[in-house]
């Protein structure tokens, strides 16, 4: 019953003309950077993070959260017509949603996409509606142990299933940290690697590296080489799968979904390895996996059905202990800041509305989005007959925007431009710019709470040993990464980080 | 390949060495009370160790291809280009403002990377400029810098003209 109350509560909130157009207009953007190649949902949402600070929490929140899970939708699109992942995400969705489209069957690829997206899409938020509450109840009882341990969980869980090398990734990682320190402490006021700058007392600002490291390098990385690109020539008809189609679908999606849910939870988890698990997993349940590849729609209904579950459920660990699981949510987290609201065990006790608003917001958006992708499948695929010539000056101009309106300042362009140069560099030498990305936003966190508990414990560290949760966590850590160092185990991950980087 | 490696693992070895010694510098404290340097110390000190190991594991790889491998058959020479243009375009910004600045950075970009025809870079950079002048100034209330020249043309064109 209590359910259902929230659950009006959140409609009552969604339902209200402004949240619903910022609902729209985040789907629509969202969509619409999921089929781009080139701008991903994490610039997108740097680029209008300052639109959002006119706008209530709500509908701010609201409009962030759709961008993301709009580019689950959109990035299928470009992998299926033009064999271009328009996000990570949809990487694998190259592999068998591109060769149905060559033999013709695009529409049932975009199809059994969309529809798909929006079933895993929605369980996601039942799930999430059902596990935050509970999850919320247990996270009170944490204390700085437990979330400094957590967040240590956190960035082994990504830094092991990046892409690559695992030194490269920890040394990403501790560069994050050191990155999301710099400012003044918040204890003694003293600043530290300011410097002797006025605009690094505050600290480095999160959009300007976020789209210095994912947008500029991403177009330094595009415009080096000469982009061609193929899309389907003919006209898409029959969007909707065949009842064969269905069978073969129905239980990938079901697959997909869970798995997706699962791993969407887990810190450091999320969208992109769901979808490769997912590919992995329906290619050796099937009985024919030699048609994997060859235009399997097991392999485009699972992947995309795991990969918009897991960016449902990578908001319960955002709304419910206040950490981010990944980079998209860290962003969330940095949105929520600005609006002066704190994600955690209490948001939905003090801010029921907001909390049960955005999953209710997510229903909904998840329907716009069905509404949206099918019939506009032909707008999509002329966007993308943009020349990347014409493209990347108004993607730069985008982010040169988004950087300066945030504070005013064209220092933080400078930033951008540092770390663009840095983040080409990085692509070219093969470290991952994402457990950066989250280290920065998880440094301050985990100093404060790191400080706090040596406080709490008169400077033990076996605080972090004694209470269970906090044991249980370093514990996962340092087998997930002791694990890389074994020779079996790290040329399983080494053989994952490839066919991912594939 | 190996150059490279070594090269990049040995950035970072410098870098983690330098925050170690800032950690230290800015004062570790005790454990129970950590200093402001306390983290960047111990951060700064675990990166180096990765950092050495990186180094030590980019060595021991066998010599292959040299770092140009990094580059060949790429147009690398528009990275720097570009990047110039975007420094450049942030220089002159607060001096000239938003709406000559960003028409002037769009036309060489439109001009000089893959153009096709002659129509296409003013029209383009005319159209871009006004279109995000509307759309994030006047429609999203987005704060864009005016410039000094403008500010001096706004503030001095009446007076003179109200003179002659």
């Amino acid at each position: 019953m209590d359910l259902i109350g929230n659950l009006a509560v959140g409609f009552g909130v969604a339902l209200q003309p402004i949240n619903l157009l910022y609902c729209f207009l985040g789907v629509f953007i969202g969509t619409l950077v999921g089929v781009l190649p080139g701008i991903g949902p994490v610039a997108a949402m740097s680029l209008l993070l300052p639109v959002t600070f006119t706008a209530t929490p709500e509908a701010g929140i609201i409009m962030l959260a759709g961008i993301y899970y709009g580019s689950m939708y959109g990035g299928s699109t470009t992998a299926i017509l033009v064999n271009i992942p328009g996000e990570a995400a949809s990487v694998v969705t190259t592999l068998d949603g591109h060769q149905m489209a060559k033999q013709g069957r695009a529409g049932p690829a975009l199809g059994i996409a969309a529809i798909g997206s929006f079933i895993a899409g929605t369980l996601a938020i039942v799930g999430l509606m059902l596990v935050a509450p509970t999850l919320a109840r247990f996270a009170v009882k944490f204390g700085p142990a437990e979330y400094f341990s957590l967040m240590v969980l956190g960035l082994s869980i990504l830094t092991y299933l990046s892409h690559g090398s695992l030194l490269k990734a920890m040394i990403m990682a501790c560069f994050g940290l050191v990155l999301g320190l710099i400012g003044l402490d918040s204890i003694s006021a003293v600043a530290r690697l300011t410097f002797d700058r006025m605009e690094l007392v505050d600290g480095v600002g999160l959009v300007p590296i976020v789209m210095g490291l994912f947008g500029i390098a991403e177009i330094l990385v595009n415009i080096e080489q000469k982009l061609t690109r193929q899309t389907v020539a003919e006209r898409i008809t029959g969007l909707l799968p065949t009842r064969q189609d269905w069978a073969d679908s129905a239980a990938p999606l079901a697959r997909g979904s869970v798995l997706g849910f699962l791993l969407g939870i887990l810190p450091g988890g999320g969208a992109v390895i769901s979808s490769f698990l997912s590919y992995a997993v329906e290619k050796r349940v099937s009985k024919t996996p030699e048609r994997f590849g060859k235009g399997a729609i097991e392999g485009v209904a699972g992947p995309e059905a795991a990969n918009n579950a897991a960016a449902g459920s990578g908001f319960i660990p955002l709304l419910t202990l206040g950490i981010p699981p990944n980079v998209v949510m860290a962003l969330l987290l940095g949105a929520f800041i600005v609006h002066n609201v704190q994600p955690g065990p209490l948001l939905m006790v003090q801010n029921p509305g907001l909390f049960w608003g955005i999953v209710a917001s997510m229903y909904i958006g998840n329907l716009m989005l069905l509404v949206l992708n099918l019939p506009l499948i032909g707008l999509w695929v002329q966007v993308l007959r943009v020349p990347y010539r014409i493209l990347f000056p108004l993607i730069l101009l985008f982010c040169i925007i988004g950087v300066f309106s945030v504070s005013n300042s064209i220092f933080d362009i400078y930033v951008m431009v540092v770390f663009g140069v840095l983040g080409y560099l990085m692509r070219k030498f093969g470290y991952e710019p994402a457990p950066l990305v989250l280290a920065f936003v998880l440094g301050p966190m985990m100093e404060n709470n790191l400080r706090k508990s040596l406080i709490i414990s008169d400077g033990s560290f076996w605080i972090f040993l004694e209470r269970p949760i906090s044991l249980v966590c370093l514990v996962l850590a340092v087998v997930l990464l002791a694990s890389a160092l074994l020779p079996m185990w790290r040329a399983r991950r080494e053989r994952i980080a490839l066919e991912s980087a594939n | 390949m190996r150059t490279g490696e070594i090269l990049a693992a040995a950035f970072w070895l410098a870098i983690a060495l330098y925050v170690t010694w800032a950690g230290r510098d800015l004062g570790l404290g005790t454990l129970v009370d950590p200093g402001p340097g306390f983290m960047f110390f111990w951060v700064g000190l675990v990166m180096s160790a990765f950092a050495g190991a990186a180094v030590v594991a980019a060595v021991r790889k066998p010599v292959a291809a040299g770092l140009g491998e990094l580059w060949q058959g790429m147009r690398w020479w528009l990275v720097p280009y570009v990047v110039v243009l975007l420094a450049a375009y942030a220089l002159a910004m607060p001096a000239f403002g938003f709406m000559a600045t960003t028409f002037v950075f769009m036309f060489i970009l439109f001009m000089t990377i893959d153009r096709r025809g002659w129509i296409t870079p003013p029209l383009g950079a005319v159209v871009v400029t006004a279109a995000a002048y509307i759309v994030f100034h006047r429609m999203l209330g987005t704060q864009l810098p005016a410039g000094e020249v403008e500010h001096w043309l706004i503030t001095n064109l009446p007076a003179i003209f109200g003179r002659s």
